[in-house]
């Protein structure tokens, strides 16, 4: 027997349901709205169509219902919410593992006086601010009662490099440790790479190390951001990434600039100089208010929305670069852009909700003292030692229990924070409670004035409009940039 | 120093999301808000006295108007979002890649 | 050229059963046993012996006409019969239709095993048109297939209808494999709607190391799909079902048939799968077979491949950004554009499959898909043109 054939308008649906969604008006737009679902799906429509489509007045023949209805913005009894669920598992899906970068101070010593410096470091000579043996050890013994299969282990200063007997003990101890815990382990080193040995390179190369260090632009601007007493920072620093690139690989070695004032004055050059040196990856990275940027944020810091101009420049030159058939990305947007075109999670800590700090990254002190975060490690240096966990005597189960992990607990989830529940950003953006800590007084914030807000919003409120105006050659560009081929597990920042 | 008021009739508004509206502005304005008969009259007040106050009552007449869509939003998935959180972060065990 | 499936022959007494066709070699190796092989008389130089002859063969194949007063089990092929058989395929005798199907074609793509012309949905362009019959007699004649299919052969589709309506007698099929054809990879074709009936995906968990699921979606959204299923609530249910699947392991292809109002929306279905579908491995992109219920429906379904260019080569950008493989299906390559062109395979069984004359001076002729034999003017693109490829 057979059966008749149905048109088209037999399968539609009798009504819908919205679904938890959250909008935003574009800035740039009077009509638009651009509108989120839980798992961070997302599509841009007019106000007035939202408002219908909220009030129960959109019809199911409408184009814009199966526009909705694909993205999880609204639901019918013929949809699934299966997708839905697993959107919202794979985008947090890194909370199954613990924190996976775990940074190692093994000196405040360092020969640089940065003005920006959020490290308090310390003279070359003084190594009473090195990592003891004992607190190596323990240390070492503490990573491994977290459970993640995958962690990375960031050596950073003051200068590493000033105390590499302790940065070889540590990878060589972790090494061991790990024959019978069996976790892939990525090893970085957060340094200036200024007067590397062969024999540093060596052991470097056999453990497969990443390089991270800061290129601040060409040499006069790099030279006046990081002073070194002879004067030469960018020469050593460029002789470092020669030798690194070559005894490690030209894919181990990556560079971030850190912008101050000054620098905002200079997109093109910083840019150009990238390009001459060969890097495919460039990290605009704004100033943090912190350390010894606090003291002296008259005279090399700037507004959010100072930055905010520099960066919609700096990112115009940037895709012209690539337009030309250089290969650069910009770290910041790549970040972002993985989150609006994929479901996929980033390894990058200071943007997750629930905060990065102490759930995705644990920093073990010199002096043996554990904190959640760099900024908490800081705060700490500089008499506040509200968010430390604890010490490195204490096991991993009394950190997670401490008053600071518990602060961290109540005003760590974005979603649940005032303003930050009803922003059409949260499903990718992060809660910072150390930064609302340090910069308003309070972890729960407040983000009418955050700049930690204005800053985040200010970037994705570009991207999305850079994204919905790029033509085709752009977006192939852009989406190079946020597809998951590489790992994010490597800390791009700190 | 000029003192904005913008007047929300409670028949459109509840009060949580006048509060809410008006909260988006305690960045440059100090806000109060007197709740009267049929109507909530939000007072602005600039923190600095250079601001530019021309848009503010435009800008929080739409921030009314979301505000009011939330909410709306709200009552209408604040059972379903709490399901759907749980069946996605209970015990996610192995699954999608 | 075709190759049909069925050949008309002159038999004797033959087991109603899966028989193999073997020649010298596959005599020598003893991998089958007699009873359930035919001997190829065509393949050996000289006369058989009478040790030979006297061997339990199930039967003799020949195509001299007097096979059939030597042995009462003889199958005589005339020489204008269409159509080829040998050694190492597998056939079952048709007495009433005078004729030998050929079940398994060794050396050939396409080879499959057919389960049931059952099925839950119901397509517009449904190639194997369902009949709601009681079929189950087909899962036994299947498992002796399989017990003689090459050890070797590279790759097995399991097809219909709709294979999973099988329920757990699919399942013991695939593990049959597993123990007969452990190296050969198996393609089961099915919507997926019953992978998300409680624990039956999981059924399919490690049962065979070369296994995987080609899984058909056509929209981003359950009334496209539904319409072109012609089925209310399969969207749905197949969207469970792939992630029951992926849940239990498997790996997953989606198939997607360019009819037109799938090809009209697939922007929005490439992005779906590469947001809500990402562990998927393989999408096909397929032309319309042009047969069964497509014919009927050919004013709302057709749409020239040519026209289709732009939209597939979006698509093919988003999922290949995405990490997907991408494969064209059932295509020409004259109509696709350059830059897709690559991601065109050889995909038409060879025994239904035709080029057209216009093929002729093709330099692509040996790389591309050709045509369904069953091609009319209606479904032909009218792009068809030789490409002649620049002598550097």
């Amino acid at each position: 027997m057979s059966k008749r054939f149905n048109p088209p308008s037999a399968f539609l649906s009798g009504s819908y349901r919205v679904l938890p969604l959250r909008f935003r008006r574009l800035p740039w737009s009077d009509e638009e709205v651009f509108v989120t679902s839980m798992s961070g799906d997302w599509t841009v429509l007019p106000h007035s169509d939202l408002a219908r489509t909220i009030s129960g007045d959109l019809s199911p023949a409408e184009p814009l219902y199966d526009e909705l209805l694909s993205r999880n913005l609204i639901t019918d009894e013929l949809s699934p919410l299966t997708p839905l669920i697993s959107g919202i598992r794979t985008r947090k899906s890194y909370l199954r593992e613990g924190p996976a970068l775990h940074i190692f101070v093994v000196s405040l010593r360092c020969h640089h006086t940065c003005s920006y410096c959020q490290v308090s470091r310390q003279p070359t000579g003084a190594s009473n601010f090195d990592m003891s043996g004992e607190a190596a050890t323990l240390a070492v013994e503490r990573l491994f009662e977290w459970p993640g299969e995958n962690l990375t282990v960031e050596f950073q200063g003051g200068e590493p490099l000033l105390h590499f007997d302790r940065v070889v003990s540590i990878t060589e101890a972790i090494v061991q440790a790990n024959r019978s815990h069996n976790k892939r382990i990525q090893f970085v080193l957060a340094s200036t790479l200024h007067d590397l040995s062969e024999i540093q390179l060596q052991f470097l190369a056999e453990h497969r190390f990443q390089l991270s260090t800061s290129l601040d632009g060409p040499e006069w601007l790099h030279n006046a951001n990081r002073p070194r007493t002879e004067k030469d920072s960018y020469r050593r620093t460029l002789k470092g990434i020669e030798a690194g690139r070559r005894i490690l690989g030209e894919d181990r070695v990556s560079a971030l600039t850190t912008l101050t004032k000054k620098s905002l004055e200079h997109p093109e050059e910083i840019i150009n100089e990238y390009v001459k040196q060969g890097f495919h990856s460039i990290f605009l990275r704004p100033l943090s208010p912190y350390g010894f940027a606090l003291r002296t944020g008259h005279r090399i810091g700037y507004s959010v929305d100072d930055f905010l101009t520099f960066y919609r420049t700096a990112l115009e030159l940037i895709v012209q670069v690539n337009k030309g058939g250089y290969v650069l990305e910009e770290s910041y947007a790549s970040l972002l852009y993985s989150q609006f075109l994929t479901p996929f999670p980033h390894g990058y800590v200071d943007l997750r909700s629930p905060t990065g700090a102490g759930w995705g990254a644990i920093v073990y002190d010199y002096d043996g003292l554990v904190y959640p975060s760099d900024e908490a490690r800081m705060l700490a240096a500089m008499g506040d030692r509200t968010w430390a966990l604890g010490t490195v005597r204490e096991p991993v189960s009394s950190w997670l229990n401490s008053p600071a992990m518990q602060s961290l607990s109540e005003a760590g989830v974005a979603e649940a924070l005032p303003t930050c529940a009803d922003c059409a950003y949260v499903p990718i953006c992060g809660a910072d409670p150390i930064d609302h800590y340090a910069r308003q007084g309070d972890p729960i914030g407040h983000r009418p004035s955050s700049p930690f807000c204005a800053k985040q919003m200010g970037m994705m409120d570009h991207l999305i409009e850079r994204w919905l105006k790029a033509d085709h050659a752009e977006r192939s560009i852009f989406r190079s940039w946020a597809l998951p081929n590489c790992s994010r597990n490597e800390a791009e920042a700190a | 120093m000029k003192i904005i008021e913008v007047i929300a009739p409670a028949s459109m508004y509840s009060k949580e999301v006048v509060q809410r509206a008006a909260h988006r502005h305690s960045d440059d304005y100090f806000i109060e808000i007197v709740q009267g008969g049929e109507a909530f009259q939000i007072r602005l007040t600039p923190k600095d006295g250079t601001l530019d106050t021309c848009r503010i009552s435009l800008q929080l007449n739409n921030d009314l108007l979301d505000e009011a869509l939330r909410e709306s939003v709200r009552q209408q998935t604040s059972a379903i979002q709490e399901i759907l959180l749980r069946a996605a972060l209970a015990g996610a065990s192995g699954g999608e890649r | 050229m075709t190759n049909p499936l069925h050949i008309r022959a002159i038999l004797g007494e033959l087991p109603d059963e899966m028989l193999k066709v073997v020649g010298p070699s596959e005599f020598a190796s003893g991998r089958y046993p007699l009873e359930r092989c035919v001997l190829d008389l065509r393949t050996f130089a000289a006369p058989l012996t009478e040790a030979l002859r006297q061997l339990p063969f199930a039967g003799f194949l020949a195509d001299a006409p007097d096979i059939l007063d030597h042995h009462h089990n003889a199958i005589y092929i005339p020489c204008d019969a269409v159509g080829t058989v040998g050694p190492g395929d597998v056939i079952e005798v048709l007495p009433t239709r005078s004729q030998i199907a050929v079940r398994y074609r060794r050396g050939e793509n396409g080879n499959l095993l057919f389960t049931t012309e059952r099925c839950n949905n119901y397509c517009l362009m449904c190639s194997q048109p369902p009949r709601d019959v009681a079929d189950e007699w087909r899962v036994a004649q299947l498992r002796q297939l399989v017990e003689l299919i090459e050890p070797d052969e590279p790759d097995l589709a399991i097809s219909g209808g709709e294979p999973t309506l099988l329920g757990e007698a699919l399942a013991d099929l695939v593990q049959h494999c597993s123990e007969h054809l452990p190296q050969t990879r198996l393609h089961i074709l099915s919507n997926g709607r019953h992978l998300s009936a409680p624990g039956y995906a999981a059924r399919f968990d490690g049962i065979h190391p070369l296994l995987s699921w080609g899984i058909p979606l056509y929209g981003a959204n359950h009334s496209l799909h539904d319409y072109v299923v012609q089925a209310k609530g399969a969207f749905a249910e197949t969207i469970n079902g792939i992630y029951a699947a992926a849940r239990a392991s498997q790996h997953i292809e989606i198939r997607i048939v360019l009819v037109k109002p799938v090809v009209e929306h697939l922007r929005s279905l490439a992005n779906y799968i590469c947001r809500n579908l990402p562990f998927v491995e393989h999408v096909a992109l397929m032309g319309t077979e042009p047969i069964g219920f497509a014919k009927a429906h050919q004013p709302d379904l057709w749409i020239d491949p040519m026209d289709a260019n732009e939209a597939m080569a979006e698509a093919i950008e988003l999922l290949d950004a995405s990490g997907m493989a991408v494969s064209i299906y059932n295509v020409p390559l004259c109509v696709l554009k350059d830059e897709i062109r690559g991601y065109a395979r050889d995909s038409i069984s060879h025994w239904k499959r035709t080029f057209l004359p216009a093929c002729e001076s093709c330099s692509l002729k040996d790389r591309c898909a050709g045509f369904f034999s069953w091609i009319t003017p209606a479904w032909t693109s009218r792009g068809i043109s030789p490409v002649k490829l620049e002598v550097m």
